[in-house]
Parts: structure tokens; C-alpha cells; sequence
């Protein structure tokens, strides 16, 4: 387990004009670099959408999967000791994989719970009853569908296959069945936010090989400045 | 004359609820979870369909399936249908438009309700 500095990790890949070329990072990297492009991706819906500024950078730290009868284990009472909602999107390579639970990937989001109805009333949603935890459920999944979607889109963008996206599914604390994951992935990777001095999100990634659209992927590059 | 909402989020269901009046559109707003209750309420009043609000990810049927259904049956056919999903990207606009040639209309979470009252307007006055 370990932060992860991209820009360090990354710099032997800069070129001259201090772009980085997907095809020359390592499938370790891939998911490193995905990781990276999900923080931002959260960072300027935040910005744009809830008009939030992060207080810090978004920590990325790469961990182990606990894996629980094929699936993967997700508990948040260590990272949210007052509580939390928590919200599960899967990816899958298409539509026909995702009939059969054959998922390549997910996105699990968790909310800390006194500030769920903070950040949706700064998103300009209506005001949610924060007593009621069907609709917390509903509202942390709405979030996780955001994310997960303009994740998607950024990936396909950088060249990725376009996947095919579950809907939500929402828990409170744990997710009691675990999560449906590639198993041939053994780490994933936990991204923290702080907003106003205060950890409020905790997103956590995993995706196996996803393959790429090569006429797309070999003009694709990565602005220094994006990650 | 009514918009059908199809979304499994109730969050976002009350949002576009939300701008719909305050943009002073007077219609009657009727609401599904999903889209297996969507074409329920489809079969039950079609002709007072206005424009349906479709979301893409759903539980049980997803949008996808709703566009497909809804252009295989003469009397769904003709009701413009505007999808309002985080799926971004053009293969997933592409899909959308191979499974509903005459999709009305496209909206990329997060949108602005600028956007969206514009949209509505071209189809429900």
C-alpha cells in the first residue's frame, strides 16, 4: 500500500512536449493512470457541479482486494466510523457479459452520512430527508451513477473499449454479498476526498484488461497538466 | 398532456420534477422506477404521452431495452423520448440512436437545466 505520486511514476514517459503516450505505460500503470483520471473526474464534478474545492489533492493509495467467495469484500466503518452510504456501479465489456454478472470492473463509492444531504443540496438537488435511509441510498447512487458514467466516457475518450455500465445498487456500512469484480485482478485502488477539512468520499476502483480501440488509442495522449 | 419520467433515481426523478415547474411548463409529470414500469404506464396512456425523460441505467429493464421496445410498437413509436444519462461517451449515443432511430433527444449528466428546458420545449409547449 502506498500513495501514488502519478507525475513521478509517470515522468520517464513524458516526451519532449511533456505528453504522455498510453501505449508505453505498463497494464500496472493502466489502472494507476485510470485511478488518477476517476480523481479528476470526481474533482471537477465537484467543481462544477456542487461549486466544492477539494482542500487538498485527492489521496490515491493502492491496496490489496480481500476477495469473499469470488466477490470482493467492501466494508467502510474503517474509513467512515460514524457511518456511511455506500454505492456499487459495475463495468462490464458488454451488454451480453453483463446478463451473466461477467464483470470486468467497479466503481464502489461510499459517503460519509451527516454529509450526504450537504453535498446534494450544493449540487442543487431538491432537499432529501437525511432521516429516511432509502432515499440516502438513493442519493449515494445517484452520485456513483454520475461518477461512474463521466469515468467511463474519460476512459473511452483515452481510446478504451466503451463499456457497458450496471445500474446502482446502495448499502449502508458494508456491502453484506460483496462486490462482483475480475478476479484476475488482485489490487485496486482508494481514492479519498476532503472537502472543507473533512473526508466526505471514498471511491474505490478496480477494472481488469480492458482492450482499446487501437486507430483511437495510438493518437491518444494524456496532457501533463490532466493528471 | 404529461411527460413520463423513467429513472431509477429518485434524487433525479425530483430534480427534473424540479425544473420542469419552476420553468413554467404546465404538465402533468408521471413517474416509473423503471423500465419494465415505464412501458406499463405506456400500454396504460399513451396517448397522453407528451415526452418521455428516459434514464439509461435502470434495474430490471434498462433505457437501451425501453427504446428498443418503444420503437418496435406503432403506438410508442411516435412519442419523442429524450435520454438523460451519465454514459457520455458517442459509442453510448451511437447505441442509443441504433436502438431508437428517432430518438428526440440526448442529455449528458450532469446538464444544464438550461439545456433541458430547451429540449422539453421543442415538444411539449
Amino acid at each position: 500500500m502506498g500513495e501514488i505520486n502519478p507525475h513521478q511514476n509517470f515522468k520517464n514517459n513524458f516526451n519532449q512536449d511533456e505528453h504522455l503516450f498510453i501505449e508505453s505505460v505498463t497494464p500496472e500503470e493502466e489502472l494507476s493512470l485510470q485511478a488518477v483520471l476517476l480523481a479528476e473526474v470526481v474533482k471537477r464534478l465537484l467543481e462544477t457541479k456542487a461549486n466544492l474545492k477539494l482542500s487538498e489533492k485527492p489521496n490515491i493509495q493502492k491496496q490489496p482486494i480481500v476477495e469473499f467467495r469470488k466477490r470482493m469484500r467492501v466494508v467502510s466503518l474503517d474509513k467512515f466510523p460514524i457511518g456511511s452510504y455506500i454505492s456499487v456501479v459495475n463495468f462490464y465489456l458488454n451488454e451480453k457479459e453483463m446478463k451473466v454478472h461477467k464483470a470486468i470492473g467497479a466503481i464502489v463509492v461510499s459517503v460519509a452520512e451527516d454529509y450526504i444531504s450537504f453535498l446534494f443540496k450544493k449540487m442543487e438537488y431538491p432537499l432529501i430527508d437525511d432521516d429516511d435511509p432509502a432515499v440516502l441510498e438513493d442519493a449515494v447512487g445517484t452520485l456513483a451513477n454520475l461518477i461512474a458514467g463521466n469515468f467511463k466516457a474519460g476512459i473511452t475518450q483515452w481510446g478504451y473499449q466503451d463499456l457497458a455500465m450496471s445500474s446502482f445498487r446502495s448499502y449502508k456500512n458494508d456491502v453484506i454479498d460483496g462486490v462482483e469484480f475480475d478476479a484476475t485482478q488482485k489490487e485496486k485502488y482508494v481514492i479519498s476526498f476532503i472537502i472543507r477539512g473533512t473526508k466526505m468520499i471514498d471511491i474505490e476502483l478496480t477494472l481488469g484488461k480492458v482492450p482499446r480501440n487501437q486507430a483511437v488509442a495510438y493518437k491518444r495522449i494524456i496532457k501533463k497538466g490532466d493528471i | 398532456m404529461k411527460i413520463l419520467i423513467i429513472d431509477d433515481s429518485l434524487l433525479d426523478r425530483r430534480l427534473l420534477m424540479k425544473v420542469i415547474s419552476s420553468s413554467g411548463i404546465t404538465v402533468e409529470i408521471v413517474q416509473a422506477s423503471d423500465g419494465d414500469e415505464g412501458l406499463k404506464i405506456l400500454s396504460q396512456s399513451s396517448e397522453e404521452i407528451a415526452l418521455v425523460l428516459l434514464d439509461w441505467q435502470m434495474p430490471k429493464m434498462s433505457g437501451i431495452e425501453v427504446l428498443k421496445a418503444m420503437s418496435k410498437n406503432a403506438d410508442f413509436k411516435k412519442i419523442p423520448v429524450i435520454m438523460i444519462t451519465a454514459s457520455a461517451s458517442e459509442d453510448s449515443r451511437q447505441m442509443a440512436r441504433d436502438a431508437h432511430p428517432d430518438l428526440a433527444g440526448y442529455l449528458v449528466k450532469p446538464y444544464k437545466t438550461e439545456r433541458l428546458i430547451e429540449m422539453i420545449r421543442l415538444w411539449v409547449k
